[in-house]
């Protein structure tokens, strides 16, 4: 057999260059436009001395390659969620993991100084509580749906819809409760709409090391999505375990989520249209969604990131408005395809 | 997997085996065996526990209590993945949750009892491509299948579907197939195409049928399963089931008995 993943390998090497070609152009977008010229020499380090160089590796460099991750969390989350789901509507921030996010991060900018933060050093709370908060309100979801001896992905998804609800109420109140005039609601606002924070270097080596492992434990999942996606009885009859797969898919899939909230805030959309994107041309078969979903969704965030960078300078657009602005039509454009089908 | 079973051997054996849905009794001590070789129909009015059954041997209900074993052993014995590798499950209603094409349809089904998370990836017996693929052509050239592997599921026709799917659960090659009304939606032609393929490839993968065509049910089964209220009131040879008057017993309907091409039809008066 000569294919891949279920793609040609030439396909996937196109698929690669892309992903470098956008990481590439991304380095050239920002408040200033920068051209080709003056990328190149940085990548000989010794000639790296000019400030500006400085400021291209220590800044832009690290916010392109987290946006890369995080776009590629984000699409592969999606592509897990709508497996498991069985419904292509189906999104990472579904079943309460971005508003657990949020409300991790509200109560990282809001109350920094409550006791139980003192020991956290003030820079790691945010990323820490909003991986508590996305982690641990999808296994409330799942533990929920337990107790209440609910079975079926059905009942999962609407848990889900139950825990944001809850999930965001507690988090406005948090914000009028909380908020004085020693913290701006500013910063938790701009939080929320979404935008790529930039690690340092030691942070983004270890946030890589975690996300290119969950997309090696998600890539496992292909084969029992798609003996899912013939329905539950049939996937049994193969062999699945059912719940307990569908435990374990949903259990790193929030993990990717939390991963990707914690870098970049909440960004909707992407995982709702990636998955979409690469299913049109390449069929709806997980092993090659999963590994294309993860390239498509970085190179897409990418490029997002650079324009939200380079639209208004000096200021940023939020993220995660640019993608609901462009992934909203886009994904309208989708459904009157897939209906007109 | 290692023990090779031959022509009449028992396959699988229900003994007692009861079932309760939301506190309502489904099966009431189904007794009932399947040998190695033959073609079993199961037939009985609706909600006599048919499909319930076949779904407890085929390991979608796990809730049963009472007695079931697989070639000689307890199914609880069983890792699922060897049980799915023995046991194929073709249920009443079928639809894929994504658009796939046959081709995709085919591959899936090569993963029936594959460890699904890659944990154990030593367990079970993994055959070479090569023989895969003959044995993929073999498949598609038996059922009529070949010119339509790139062909999108939703798009074939009812009789294509049936073989598709026919094709889906037998690409590993299973001891035994369980089939709920694998013809109910097709016309007359496509209903005696799909009975003779089973017949055919009885000898390598038995069948345990549900139908609801009585005289499909006499003319290709080697014997017959009736079952009413969630138990088998009889079981035996065609000419046995129909020497009896269980039939007209259990479907409550008298049955005038006609002689054809081949052999004793039923029909309902």
């Amino acid at each position: 057999m000569t294919r891949h993943f279920g793609i040609a390998p030439a396909g996937i090497a196109l698929l690669f260059a892309a992903a470098v070609l956008s990481m590439g152009i991304a380095m050239m977008l920002g408040a200033e436009l920068l051209g080709p010229d003056r990328l190149l020499p940085l990548l000989w380090p010794a000639s790296a001395d000019h400030p500006l160089d400085r400021l291209l590796i220590d800044w832009r460099l690290p916010r392109v390659l987290t946006a890369f991750l995080v776009g590629g969390l984000l699409g592969v989350s999606g592509a897990i969620f709508q497996g498991i789901f069985r419904n292509p509507l189906a999104d990472p921030f579904l079943i309460g993991t971005a508003p657990g996010a949020a409300l991790g991060a509200t109560l990282a900018l809001l109350a920094p100084a409550l006791a139980p933060f003192q020991w956290i050093a003030p820079l790691q709370l945010l990323p820490m509580l909003a991986f508590l908060g996305a982690f641990g309100a999808t296994l409330a979801v799942l533990l929920l749906a337990r107790l209440a001896r609910v079975r079926d992905t059905a009942g999962l998804l609407l848990a889900g819809v139950a825990m944001a609800a809850f999930l965001g109420a507690l988090r406005s109140y948090l914000m009028l409760a909380l908020a004085d005039e020693t913290i701006s609601l500013q910063v938790v606002l701009s939080w929320t709409l979404g935008g790529i924070q930039i690690p340092f270097w030691r942070e983004l080596g270890l946030i890589a090391v975690v996300a290119l492992l969950l997309l090696a434990l998600a890539y496992r999942l292909a084969d029992g999505l798609d003996m899912l996606g013939l329905g539950d009885d049939v996937a049994r009859n193969m062999g699945l375990h059912v719940e307990r797969f569908v435990l374990w898919a949903t259990l790193l899939a929030s993990a990717m989520v939390a991963l990707a909230v914690t870098w970049g805030g909440t960004i909707g959309f992407v995982g709702l249209v990636v998955p979409h994107l690469v299913r049109w041309p390449l069929g709806p078969r997980h092993g090659p969604l999963l590994l294309i979903s993860a390239l498509v969704g970085g190179s897409l965030l990418t490029l997002l990131d650079g324009l939200a960078r380079s639209l208004l300078p000096p200021a940023e657009i939020p993220l995660g408005l640019l993608t609901a602005l462009i992934g909203a039509p886009f994904f309208m454009l989708l459904l009157a395809r897939h209906s007109r089908r | 997997m290692s023990k090779s079973i031959h022509h009449g051997d028992p396959l699988a054996r229900l003994s007692g085996v009861r079932l309760a849905k939301a506190g309502h009794s489904v099966l009431d001590g189904v007794t009932l065996d399947v040998f190695a070789g033959e073609l079993l129909a199961v037939v009985g009015p609706n909600g006599a526990g048919k499909s319930s059954a076949l779904k407890c041997l085929g390991g979608i209900e796990t809730d049963w209590q009472g007695h079931i074993e697989l070639a000689g052993s307890a199914l609880e014995g069983f890792a699922s993945a060897e049980r799915a590798r023995q046991i194929a499950y073709l249920p009443q209603i079928f639809a894929p949750h994504w658009e796939l094409s046959v081709a995709d349809l085919l591959e899936i089904g090569l993963q029936r009892g594959r460890p699904t998370l890659g944990w154990r990836p030593w367990a079970g017996p993994r055959q070479t491509t090569a023989e895969l693929l003959a044995q993929r052509t073999r498949l598609l050239d038996d059922l009529e299948l070949s010119g339509f592997l790139e062909r999108r599921f939703a798009s074939l026709s009812g009789g294509e579907r049936a073989r598709a799917l026919l094709a889906q659960a037998l690409v590993t090659q299973p001891n035994l197939l369980l089939a709920d009304e694998p013809i109910a939606s097709l016309d007359p032609a496509h209903q005696l195409r799909t009975m003779q393929y089973l017949r055919r490839c009885r000898d390598r993968t038995a069948s345990v049928v549900v139908l609801h065509d009585l005289n499909l049910a006499l003319r290709f089964a080697d014997r017959i399963a009736v079952m009413a209220h969630g138990r088998v009131v009889a079981c035996g040879t065609t000419a046995h089931i129909v020497a009896s008057d269980i039939l007209a017993h259990v479907f409550d309907v008298r049955f005038e008995a006609h002689t054809t091409c081949w052999g004793e039809a039923l029909l309902a008066s």
